[in-house]
């Protein structure tokens, strides 16, 4: 049976659609969920970091499940147990860690621009406001220089973290390693690298 | 008509199979009845659920408010001296809003030349506009992505009759389609097919047109509620 | 030059997608990258909010009352109109 996971609105509540999902009751699965769409959706752990939401719950589907390219699709599903250590501290860590991994890479490139001091800069602050700051005043040639295009990233980046914007931290990110590794599968690439640190963060089993 | 076409993203729903839905509903033929036993409570009924719209349709053929109501009397007339004839081959609000149009244009004919009432009507000056924007093409990052992104509302506002006063201030200055239709779907919440048939338009035009009537009611409440004080 | 992915929507499409996507018109490709802007963009997620809420905010207009001297316009044109009937 496929391990499959969904992240809901506060209140078990389907992000777009707005039903509630019903929840198990003392450690029995919930009944299962068969919406008037005919579809419900949920996630493998490499779909983690396009679906963030409130909370994150281990699902099972009922077949036939079809595979999407970022998700998994079925005509109905069931909650299991709630993921308790996925929670705004862990969601605050996680855009914490993208931003931090966006400021290594700009690092790296400033240092083969040459440009040595303000990779230092920005290599400095710990604080996540503090970087956002610094890398902003590197930004200034973003349309000029690639290591100053990446200052920006990180000065966004950086910011959504700390907002506890997980989320757009970790896209705007992942958007940061094309440029900086200068081919478009970086991106994904760095989805994956979310997605193993979700999945190890909150316990998931990675396959 | 807008003539705006569908983007290519969109899926025109298949046309609705002729059925239960698409004649006189068995709660409308058993309202018929009494209405025609003489029923006043029945029509008031028909009355409270249909007015407005009535009004709102009509003016988009007359020029002014008062016009309308009596073009309205006029086809609760028809209507009441047609019910013994219709059949229920339709459903109910089809058959009478063919009726208002009918009435309308008829009116609206004799009354062309007047000046519509809501033209004259001077533009409110409101809060400043919100300063939401996007980046340019040419950004660097983000282009088309939000540069000013809109400000968080205080919810509360919304159910305040200030809010109320300026939905229905936009609306009166939205064009006569955008207008039709936000009224019809939004306030009336008649179904888009309803819409779609009254007007003459496509659900992809139909939708078009209430998404710019959306947009500008949403754009007009947006200075009122991001505010916390009055 | 856009370092945004060629299958990535910005902002400004997405709010003018807003009204398809509401209405279920959308197809899922579409629909799909729109919900995933959504999970990212908070910008986008706070203008669909709004524009849930304007919907709201529109249809309680619904409860606007027909004036009652109206109401006993058409109340007398309907008792005409039975007696001319009966």
């Amino acid at each position: 049976m496929q391990a499959a996971w969904k992240f809901l609105a506060p209140g078990q509540v389907a992000p777009f659609g707005g039903v509630r999902w019903p929840v198990p009751d003392r450690g029995a699965p919930a009944p299962w969920f068969r919406p008037p769409m005919g579809e419900v959706f949920a996630c493998r752990v490499a779909d983690l970091p396009w679906w963030l939401d409130a909370e994150l719950w281990e699902v099972e589907l009922e077949g036939p499940v079809s595979t999407l390219e970022s998700q998994l699709v079925a005509p109905a599903g069931r909650l299991l147990r709630r993921v308790a250590a996925w929670d705004t501290s862990a969601l605050h860590d996680y855009g914490a860690a993208c931003a931090r991994r966006a400021r290594e890479l700009a690092v790296q490139v400033l240092l083969e621009e040459g440009r040595a001091a303000e990779a230092e800069l920005l290599a400095n602050p710990t604080g996540l406001l503090e970087m956002a700051r610094v890398a902003r005043t590197l930004s200034a040639d973003a349309s000029v220089r690639r290591g100053a295009n990446l200052a920006g990233y990180v000065a966004e980046s950086a910011t959504r973290a700390a907002q506890g914007a997980g989320a757009a931290a970790a896209n705007i990110a992942a958007n940061a390693a094309v440029i900086g590794r200068r081919q478009p599968s970086a991106f994904d690439l760095e989805r994956e690298w979310q997605a193993r640190w979700l999945a190890q963060r909150v316990g998931l089993p990675q396959h | 008509m807008a003539s705006a076409e569908p983007s290519g993203k969109t899926l025109e729903k298949s046309p609705a199979p002729i059925g239960p839905a698409a004649v006189l509903s068995a709660e409308d033929r058993l309202l018929l009845q009494r209405i025609t036993s003489g029923d006043e409570k029945a029509f008031l009924t028909l009355v409270e659920r249909n007015q407005r719209a009535m009004v709102r349709v009509a003016l988009s053929y007359v020029p002014s408010e008062a016009v309308a109501e009596e073009v309205v009397q006029e086809a609760w007339i028809g209507i009441l001296q047609g019910i013994s004839k219709f059949e229920g081959r339709c459903p109910l609000r089809s058959w009478m809003f063919r009726i208002l149009v009918n009435c309308a244009r008829m009116r609206g004919g004799r009354e062309a030349r007047s000046m519509p009432f809501s033209s004259l009507v001077p533009v409110e000056s409101d809060a400043p506009p919100s300063p939401e924007t996007f980046r340019p093409p040419e950004d660097p990052r983000w282009p088309g992505h939000w540069a000013q992104a809109p400000e968080p509302w205080v919810d509360e506002r919304l159910s305040q009759a200030e809010a109320a006063r300026r939905i229905r201030a936009e609306i009166e200055r939205l064009p006569p389609n955008q207008k039709q239709v936000i009224t019809l779907r939004d306030i009336e919440d008649w179904d888009s097919s309803e819409v779609c048939e009254l007007l003459g338009i496509s659900e992809a035009n139909q939708r078009v047109l209430l998404h710019r009537a959306r947009t500008r009611v949403r754009k007009a409440l947006a200075g009122w509620a991001r505010r916390a004080e009055p | 030059m856009s370092a945004a992915r060629p299958t990535d929507i910005a902002c400004q499409e997405v709010v003018d997608l807003l009204t398809d996507f509401l209405e279920g018109a959308l197809d899922r490709k579409t629909r799909t990258r729109l919900e995933q802007h959504l999970v990212l963009c908070p910008g986008c997620t706070e203008y669909l909010r709004q524009l849930r809420l304007t919907i709201g905010a529109t249809r309680r207009l619904s409860e606007a009352e027909i004036p009652e001297q109206v109401k006993e316009q058409l109340l007398d044109v309907f008792r005409h109109w039975h007696r001319g009937v009966e």
